[in-house]
């Protein structure tokens, strides 16, 4: 009579392991396959409508009382768009001459007096037409330049813009 | 070394940040090798202009890369960190591309 090895004694745990979990799954789950009780009562079935109400009503309410209740400090403060009196920080140059600071506090002086320099400097007006914030609460904007489009002269600034 | 030169402009401008920024970049000293990354926070507005020497090797594709990366830490409120990060990546996008079949000669 041939003796069992240590070699059969793990092929037999390989294979009965995986069949005691199904057996013991099945087992437990048993109650689950069992009929409803001959002894409860017979209610009214639900309506499509109210089913709907319950189901797709109250989880959207509750969605909606969310969104208000995060949307509600900003909706009392009320929007910033646009508001300057929201920034009230000095102009900072890091990087960059003094004197272009207060020239870019108004952006007229920015925009009439350096427009030559500009000229000078780009060999064209350097000058775009900037695209319009957005009127989009928080709806982004990005923006290639306009004037230096693939294909064009390289003799010209470059970059892009964004709108937060 | 990209031998470009970065500035950065924070505060109020007006109504057209874009004209602005290019009128500031080109009032610079270096402007052909100027990057200047202009932050209009009133007007919610961030404008990235390159000098024409810049723009050749910070093309208006890396530059809308870094807008977007840096509006999207705008948009958190995170003022500074999206300039920080915005000059990283700029800087990362600005290196000249090395001629390996001329090195070590």
């Amino acid at each position: 009579m041939r003796v069992p090895t240590a070699g059969d004694a793990r092929t037999i745990f390989r294979l009965g392991l995986p069949a005691a979990v199904v057996l013991a799954g099945l087992c437990l789950a048993s109650p689950a396959a069992a009929s409803t009780p001959t002894d409860w009562p017979d209610t009214d079935p639900v309506s499509t409508l109210r089913a709907l109400l319950i189901f797709g009503g109250i989880p959207l309410a509750l969605g909606a009382l969310i969104a208000l209740l995060t949307l509600a400090p900003q909706i009392a403060r009320g929007s910033p768009k646009g508001d300057s009196r929201t920034w009230w920080g000095e102009p900072v140059w890091f990087g960059g001459p003094a004197e272009l600071a207060e020239s870019s506090v108004s952006g007229r002086k920015a925009l009439s007096g350096d427009a030559d320099v500009a000229s000078r400097s780009t060999g064209s007006t350097a000058v775009a037409s900037a695209p319009k914030p957005s009127s989009a609460g928080s709806t982004a904007i990005i923006a290639m330049s306009p004037d230096l489009a693939p294909g064009t002269s390289t003799a010209k600034v470059g970059g892009a813009g964004a709108r937060w | 070394m990209s031998e470009l030169t970065f500035h950065v402009f924070v505060g109020a401008t007006g109504d057209e940040p874009r004209a602005a920024a290019q009128a500031s970049q080109a009032a610079l000293p270096d402007a052909g090798t100027a990057v200047l990354m202009f932050v209009d926070p009133p007007a919610r507005a961030l404008e990235i202009v390159t000098g024409p020497d810049a723009h050749q090797l910070l093309d208006d594709s890396a530059c809308s890369l870094v807008a977007l990366s840096m509006q999207t830490a705008f948009v958190a409120g995170d003022l500074a960190g999206g300039i920080i990060h915005g000059l990283y990546q700029l800087g990362e996008h600005a290196r000249r591309p090395e001629s390996l079949h001329t090195a070590g000669r």
